[in-house]
């Protein structure tokens, strides 16, 4: 301080003006963000929520509209049937929009929506497993582990899932012709493989890396081998990894279209995503209420996987996904 | 009991670009509590990791108890390793850490038990032995890395840093349990620190390395009041030794540009066989310098900074281009700006050759208090007061 | 069992065999590991690509798996450069470079924007709970719905009926036809594609951001306000350049994952009008699995991959720089 004469050479005033922006208007602009983002986001969850409850007039009235019931008065009984969709249309005795469940329950029983649920669980499940188990080694081997031509290695294994499906699904399904594996699970599993293994190895690589060194050497002083320290120490830690990296596989082929369309040209052996664009075919516009409901139903369950994820989504991709910074 | 060498230890990486640890020997005595320290770099952790097998040395040979492991893994060796991050198992529970060194090598239950508890009760972590690493205080997973090491009776018992996570009480605190625990064990130890006091305060012998190599293996003592080359004298002791860029004149007078002084017949003879020219460095440790009246000590100059410390103060002066640190009792009523005489304590100097090694210490020459009553003619330059 | 014993002891039996064996071949392990991958890779990528997919862009495929193909040479890429399908291939390269074009952008922008906003908090006034983490999940929607059902669902609603609200909601603003609404007039077809796109796929940025930007030491920010820097300055000279190479990694990851994509497309236009939002990988798939010509699929395929194949190295040699 000593070239300053005193506390005169400061001007101790707000500068600007007398509100600060900030504190003012903040906290209510980020609101209304919040509120016209969320509207975008949800605006599809929330079209096809109401509209797969209700009759395929009233979505042409009000499409935005929720679905609602007058009463006149109606016996509380009656409602259970109404929501278990087994009434088709607007009861008599009351009026308004509401359907109940039964374009859900139409999906579930007319077109084979149980069937697409179950090939689609079994598909995904499958792959799932293939791609975690098969990631698992090789992600650690690229991490940890020395072998010849480590990097070559590496770029061919992950370039299959920065590689187009499309340009894997021609060959892909002229191999599965080949083997007689169109229609089948087994199949549409390997396929799905094809690029679901690559993203889990990226996923996992990051992990282990980021991982710290000393885990394995403690394990090699206290008496495992190297192939030991990972069964018996990395295995047991990465458990929250593995599992996210599960999911993601499990999210990545229930999601996809192209390689379900193209090996599985039985509609029953497809999964949601093709038997959803085969919703248009059938029923489009005169009972748009159909397709609401399938298209909600197959955003349903993979959102509220999302909503549980997200918090090891962050970390999982950030950290061990590669995504460096 | 199982005592340890090193001969002619050799480490590189990158293929032999980078020579981590340059043919080093070094012997483990039976239950010696041996420490490598050095600053980053000098290759102090890869003969620690050569030692535990986890690096598999280039050339020279690893012997525990006579037998050869230079090849072996390092889960044939029999040696526990206590961490700088610890390296808990993050899944397993205390309990679980410390028992799976034991379980790997095929121990029965009762024995497991029997171990974990002794250890856990050693070690007083006792009422932690249920829960995960993660609900730990950094002080309690040190607690559990020791215990986890101790656990199996190690042949060699290995330390990397183990006390670098912790805050500074913490770690004086387990510098004396370490060292408690490793005589009640009895057991070869190598423990690895950067920190030269807790090198000074924990090791039965230290090793000071540099650059890939042992520098010097003595106790405490010998390497504070007798270090070999420049390097141990400056990375030992704090605040570190002054050195003094001089020459020697070839019969009885050494002048360090401030100021020159004489030395007795024996430390000429020595200075002038162990010098190879004129120039040496002369080294004199801060404790050594005190303060005399304006005109009655070797050189008269001003107090730069003046560092309380407690019962001393370290202070600092400008002589020629280098920065001289004192340590003085705090009693003396001086001033930063004060202008004093600075005296030095002859006998404990030390000189070297410029190139590192030791020539001699003043005393070493003349034997210990022949010089003490000396008259010493100093001769003040003007312009440099 | 004292300490000495324990020197140089081994495991009995085969295991211990393996286990030297291991210790002595330390690649051995690293290719181990790798087998199970190398062998679904080249069963399911490799071999197809090369004996299927470049083979076959050389022959005429026919739709009978037990008769042989006929080999015709570079017909397929001729059909595609000189041929019949050349105004079609010129025309879908262009509308994949303006959809990337405007796709990657938008992504960027909206998923900026996301992250930044739910990294606010968002304390329920006068309870003091924090919804930030629901909204959080909630922003994810999008990237978790099935392409094609988001395709299906922006498709409807911007159709020129009652129910195609958001064809209702643009009309107000913009003069689109009533006769088609957005997905089937020219340009709106195209920013109808897009907006659908984009809502499926800014979440993947988002992610990636939301993690970026948590990482920002606060202290950071707080220095700036000491320094009196404002909330656009903050975001330009802290936020901005924290998330740098996270921006540029996201952005050839998106560039790369976004051409050959065809499911937004294929269910909200399905490349129309005419052929106006068809890009490459919806002709692939329409020449390959519509027509069944397969072979010319095959070759527009090839060229394809070949074309992105640097893209591809560009991203992966940034992904292993540090390895």
């Amino acid at each position: 301080m000593a070239t300053k004469s005193g506390a005169d050479d400061f001007t101790f005033e707000r500068s600007g003006s007398k509100y600060n922006w900030e504190d003012h208007y903040k906290p209510v602009l980020k609101y209304v963000f919040l509120i016209v983002f969320l509207s975008w986001i949800l605006l599809p969850v929330y079209y096809t929520g109401v509209n797969s409850m209700k009759g395929p007039g009233q979505i042409f009235k009000t499409a935005m509209g929720i679905p609602y019931l007058t009463f006149d008065p109606l016996p509380f009984g009656a409602l259970i049937p109404i929501l278990l969709g087994e009434v088709p249309l607007v009861p008599a005795g009351s009026s308004g929009s509401f359907t109940g469940l039964s374009a859900w329950r139409t999906m579930w029983e007319a077109f084979p929506f149980v069937e697409y649920m179950v090939a689609t669980t079994v598909v995904s499940v499958g792959t799932a497993g293939l791609a975690t188990v098969a990631a698992v080694f090789s992600a650690y081997a690229f991490a940890r582990l020395d072998f010849p031509a480590k990097t070559p290695l590496f770029i061919l294994s992950v370039m299959g899932f920065t590689f187009p499906i499309v340009l894997l699904a021609i060959p892909i399904f002229v191999l599965m012709q080949q083997l007689s594996l169109l229609n089948t699970y087994l199949g549409m599993i390997l396929a799905f493989t094809a690029f679901t293994l690559p993203y889990n190895i990226w996923l996992l690589r990051g992990f282990f890396e980021d991982l710290p060194d000393n885990l394995e050497e403690s394990a090699r002083v206290d008496g495992c081998t190297q192939i030991g320290a990972f069964f018996r120490v990395i295995l047991p830690l990465s458990r929250p990894a593995i599992a996210s990296v599960f999911l993601l596989a499990f999210l990545l082929a229930w999601h996809n279209y192209l390689m379900a369309f193209i090996l599985g040209s039985d509609p029953l052996h497809t999964t949601l995503a093709p038997a959803i664009l085969q919703l248009r075919g059938t029923f489009f516009v005169k009972n748009l209420h159909y397709i609401m409901a399938g298209t909600f139903l197959s955003m349903f369950v993979p959102i509220l996987m999302y909503m549980y994820l997200q918090t090891h989504l962050v970390e999982g991709l950030s950290s061990g996904g590669g995504v460096k910074g | 009991m199982v005592d340890a060498n090193l001969d002619g230890l050799r480490k590189t990486f990158n293929n032999g670009n980078v020579v981590a640890v340059d043919s080093i020997d070094l012997h483990i005595e039976e239950g010696e509590f041996i420490v490598l320290v050095g600053p980053s770099g000098c290759g102090k952790s890869t003969t620690l990791r050569c030692i535990a097998g986890l690096e598999t040395p280039n050339d020279g040979k690893i012997e525990f108890g006579g037998h050869d492991v230079t090849e072996l893994p390092p889960k044939d060796r029999a040696v526990s390793m206590v961490f700088q991050n610890y390296a808990l198992y993050p899944s397993m529970t205390v309990y679980e850490n410390m028992e799976f060194g034991l379980k790997m090598r095929g121990a029965d239950r009762e024995t497991i038990d029997e171990r974990v508890r002794w250890a856990a009760g050693i070690m007083e972590i006792g009422d932690l032995l249920d829960r995960y690493p993660n609900q730990l205080s950094g002080g309690q997973q040190q607690r559990v890395a020791l215990g986890r090491a101790i656990v199996r009776e190690p042949a060699i018992f290995l330390l990397d840093e183990p006390l670098s996570n912790l805050d500074a009480k913490l770690r004086s605190v387990m510098r004396t349990e370490i060292q408690e625990l490793q005589r009640k064990l009895d057991v070869a130890t190598v423990f690895v620190t950067h920190d030269q006091e807790e090198a000074m305060t924990m090791g039965d012998r230290i090793a000071v390395m540099n650059a890939g190599r042992i520098e010097q293996v003595d106790p405490p003592e010998v390497i504070y009041h007798e270090p070999n080359s420049l390097f141990v004298a400056d990375f030992i002791g704090s605040p570190e030794i002054n050195f003094f860029e001089s020459t020697f004149d070839g019969s009885d007078t050494v002048d360090t540009g401030a100021f020159g002084f004489d030395v007795p017949s024996e430390v000429a003879t020595e200075l002038s066989s162990g010098l190879d020219g004129r120039d040496l460095v002369v080294g004199i440790r801060p404790e050594d310098i005190s303060l005399a009246p304006l005109g009655e000590g070797v050189i008269d100059t001003e107090i730069q900074v003046l560092e309380p410390m407690g019962d001393t103060q370290i202070l600092y002066f400008d002589i020629g281009d280098s920065r001289i640190r004192a340590v003085v009792p705090s009693a003396q009523p001086i001033g930063e700006n004060d202008k004093v005489g600075l005296s030095v304590n002859w006998e404990n100097v030390h000189f070297f050759r410029p190139d590192g090694p030791s020539v001699v210490k003043w005393r070493k020459a003349t034997d210990e208090g022949v010089n003490t009553d000396q008259e010493l003619r100093t001769d003040q330059r003007a312009g440099n007061q | 069992m004292s300490a000495i014993d324990q020197i140089g002891r081994r495991r009995e039996g085969i295991g211990g065999i393996v286990d030297s064996v291991l210790e002595e071949y330390g690649s051995v392990q690293g290719l181990l590991f790798l087998l199970p991958t190398l062998v679904l890779l080249t069963g399911i990528v490799f071999y197809p690509m090369i004996q299927n997919g470049l083979l076959l862009s050389l022959r005429d495929y026919t739709l009978n798996p037990a008769a042989p193909d006929p080999f015709v040479g570079l017909a397929n890429y001729e059909y595609w450069f000189f041929g019949a399908g050349q105004a079609l291939f010129l025309f879908s390269i262009k509308v994949t470079i303006l959809y990337e074009l405007l796709v990657v952008p938008f992504d960027l922008v909206v998923a900026l924007g996301a992250a930044l906003l739910m990294n606010e908090r968002f304390q329920l006034p006068g309870l003091g709970i924090e919804t930030r983490a629901f909204w959080r999940g909630l922003m994810l929607a999008g990237y978790a719905s099935p392409a094609i059902a988001a395709g299906l669902t922006w498709g409807i609603m911007q159709q020129a009926a009652e129910y195609g609200i958001v064809y209702q909601f643009l009309t107000q603003f913009f003069d689109i036809p009533a006769s088609g609404g957005i997905v089937s007039n020219k340009p709106w077809a195209f920013w109808g594609v897009v907006i659908a796109k984009v809502w499926r796929d800014f979440g993947f940025m988002y992610i990636v951001f939301l993690a970026g930007v948590q990482s920002i030491p606060s202290a950071l920010y707080e220095i700036s306000k000491v320094d009196g820097a404002n909330p656009i300055q903050r975001f330009r000279y802290i936020t901005l350049p924290h998330l740098r190479t996270v921006i540029v990694t996201v952005v050839m990851i998106r560039t790369v994952f976004t051409v050959g994509k065809l499911a937004i497309p294929l269910a909200t236009t399905q490349g129309g009008p005419v052929n106006y939002t068809r890009v490459l990988g919806l002709v692939i798939y329409d020449v390959g699995f519509g027509e069944w010509a397969l072979g010319r699929a095959a070759a527009l395929g090839m060229m394809f991959a070949v074309s992105i194949i640097p893209l591809i190295l560009l991203w992966v040699k940034t992904e292993t720089e540090d390895y």
